[in-house]
């Protein structure tokens, strides 16, 4: 079977591209497996992907790059002028021009494949408006159901119900999802994000460190991980906070830590090539997001053997976590709770050794090799 | 992906031998490590008189695989308090492989906490890799263009010091638009710098911001240097426009 993978950009890092990569890597032991990135900013991929897995680009935006004859004039032009094709709530939409329309337009119209998995919003509409007929157009949500404003809702109301299939990472998206949809004959299938196989690194709860993970953007609530976490130290002045990542606040958050006097305590790590590493340092994992389609860094914490403290938020982390096994779930937006989950996760020194153990086996059922046995049963299901 | 067994726990002991627990017993005489950068090899878990640099570790010919991320602040604090002049970290490199790292190191004071506020940088710190001293000293404050030395208050008990120097003195006279200070311990005529390098964290220049107190137009903000030493920049702030 040929399957195809669309994805904004292949070039970078995130979830969504990390999700892409190990699931393509899995599925290309057994399928013809193309990953095709909209654009393309660098020579190589910065995360890895399996050698079977074939890459291309559609849109190079490297310097110096040119579009090839008779498109070049074209090009140029379309280039400097805003996308009509996709939405401007899209939340990539800074991305799309109307070169990146006509060239993604060109492609879905005659690409052969059995099977095309899109990423996000803008592309699932596109798959949805312009796949060829017999091609089978799943389209994948990685935010969640809420998460979309509402000008881009109504294209996804009046597009998706073209699509065979929408993969949700969560429950509560299928629900969604399968209630928008009505009588629609999409199908909605939940299938979390996979962890790639192999040996990972293992904290011994040895260390004083809560880890955060993530870009450094509002969502991810980092302002108020740091107001929680100054809470922390008064009572357990020792604990340090690593956050890795990088992102247009980090002045910001910077500042923030400055104004609690948090210089001895926290640290902004930058971004890192190896987390499983550092996730094996640390002893708790915070996650103090407004949204989380899914936390692949809950399970990969996890599978380090680190327990996490969550904000209760949308929607992945009630599905992941299992509040006092693995982890605990606070009240979301409720900093407060924040800092009253991770004292107590820091003082129940014995619980947090056992909720170690215990997210070992949770990371378990979200080995990559389950989830790629779900996705061959859909695509099964759907090339039938 | 390195095949064979896979150690559980890979760490330097004390006494410079290399502690590794495998899931079942094993033989750690088949451990070789292999010098990064000559290809010199040695075996077993001895690991006294290591030269200095990178040496990954193989066992029965095979890359010796951990779970380890090999880093534990305590144990590392403890492994400083014996006065030496070589320092040998065990770590997982990125790829899985138990390495160590071999430095040349001198006595220092290993930073634990700084208070920047109130007119005054107070510092608190452990000595790392000298001998421990009881009694009174100065935290001096060096500045590396310029001006004279200023120094605070400063006490040893055993390991753990603690100091204080007043930032006015510091900031008095200032010609150059920006000036930076040097921070030491000093005992006996002699400095020992003060530093934060156990923690595993490597360039904290760009990841630590102290607070800022000013002096009239000068700001006076403590940092990290590029070798992780505790500096203090002293910088003449524009009037606003």
């Amino acid at each position: 079977m040929r399957v195809s993978y669309l994805i904004l950009n292949a070039y970078g890092m995130g979830g969504t591209i990390r999700a892409t990569f190990d699931l393509a890597t899995e599925m290309s032991e057994r399928h013809d497996v193309e990953v095709i990135s909209v654009f393309q900013h660098a020579d190589r991929p910065f995360l890895p992907l399996g050698e079977k897995v074939r890459l291309r680009s559609l849109v190079d935006l490297r310097p110096g790059a040119r579009v090839r004859w008779p498109y070049t004039r074209k090009a140029e032009r379309l280039s400097a002028q805003e996308s009509a094709l996709v939405h401007p709530e899209e939340r990539a939409y800074a991305s799309f021009t109307a070169w990146s329309d006509e060239v993604l337009r060109r492609e879905l119209r005659r690409l052969r494949t059995d099977v095309l998995v899109t990423t996000r919003a803008g592309l699932n509409i596109m798959a949805a408006r312009f796949a060829r007929r017999g091609v089978v157009t799943i389209a994948q949500e990685h935010l969640h159901f809420e998460a979309h404003k509402p000008g881009i809702f109504e294209e996804i109301r009046q597009w998706y119900p073209r699509l065979d299939a929408v993969v949700t990472l969560t429950e509560a998206d299928e629900r969604d999802y399968r209630a928008m949809l009505g009588e629609a004959r999409t199908r909605v299938y939940t299938i979390g994000n996979g962890l790639a196989g192999g040996p990972r690194p293992r904290s011994k709860q040895d260390n004083r460190i809560v880890l955060a993970a993530g870009r450094l953007v509002p969502v991810k609530g980092y302002d108020r991980l740091l107001k929680a976490f100054a809470q922390v130290i008064r009572k357990r002045p020792d604990w340090k906070l690593r956050i890795y990542g990088e992102g247009r606040v980090a002045d910001k958050l910077m500042k923030t830590s400055v104004k609690l006097r948090l210089h001895n305590n926290v640290m902004f790590m930058g971004p890192t090539d190896d987390i499983e590493g550092e996730l094996a340092k640390a002893s708790i994992h915070a996650v103090s997001s407004r949204f989380e389609g899914f936390g692949m860094t809950i399970i990969e914490a996890f599978a380090c053997g680190v327990p996490v403290v969550s904000f209760d938020c949308p929607r992945g982390p009630r599905e992941i976590i299992t509040s006092g096994h693995d982890g605990l779930l606070v009240p979301p937006d409720d900093v407060d709770a924040l800092a009253e989950g991770l004292l107590a996760m820091i003082d129940d020194e014995e619980g947090r050794h056992r909720m170690a153990a215990n997210a070992l086996l949770t990371a378990e059922k979200y080995d990559i090799s389950t989830i790629s046995d779900r996705w061959e049963r859909t695509f099964t299901d759907l090339t039938r | 992906m390195p095949g064979g067994r896979r150690a559980v726990t890979s760490r330097v002991r004390d006494d410079d031998t290399l502690r590794i627990e495998w899931p079942e017993p094993a033989d750690d005489t088949e451990v070789v490590l292999r010098h990064a950068e000559t290809g010199e090899e040695r075996s077993g878990t001895d690991l006294t008189g290591l030269r200095a640099g990178i040496w990954l570790a193989s066992h029965r010919g095979e890359p010796l695989a951990t779970d380890d991320p090999g880093f534990s602040l305590d144990d590392l604090i403890a492994y400083a308090g014996t006065p030496r002049d070589r320092e040998i970290r065990a770590f997982r490199t990125s790829a899985g492989i138990l390495a160590l790292t071999v430095r040349e190191v001198e006595p220092y004071v290993e930073v634990t906490g700084v208070v920047a506020d109130g007119g005054v940088i107070e510092v608190e710190g452990l000595v790392a890799y000298g001998a421990p001293y009881e009694g009174a000293a100065r935290l001096v404050a060096v500045p590396r263009k310029g001006a004279e030395p200023v120094s605070g208050p400063a006490t040893f008990g055993g390991r753990r010091f603690g100091g204080s120097v007043l930032i006015e003195p510091m900031a008095d006279g200032q010609a150059r638009k920006r000036v930076f200070w040097d921070l030491h311990a000093e005992v006996d005529g002699v400095r020992l710098p003060l530093a934060a390098r156990l923690d595993d964290v490597a360039e904290k220049k760009a990841k630590v911001r102290f607070p800022a107190q000013h002096v009239g137009q000068i700001r006076v903000r403590p940092y990290y240097t590029d070798s992780d030493s505790l500096a203090v920049a002293l910088s003449v702030e524009e009037e606003a426009a």
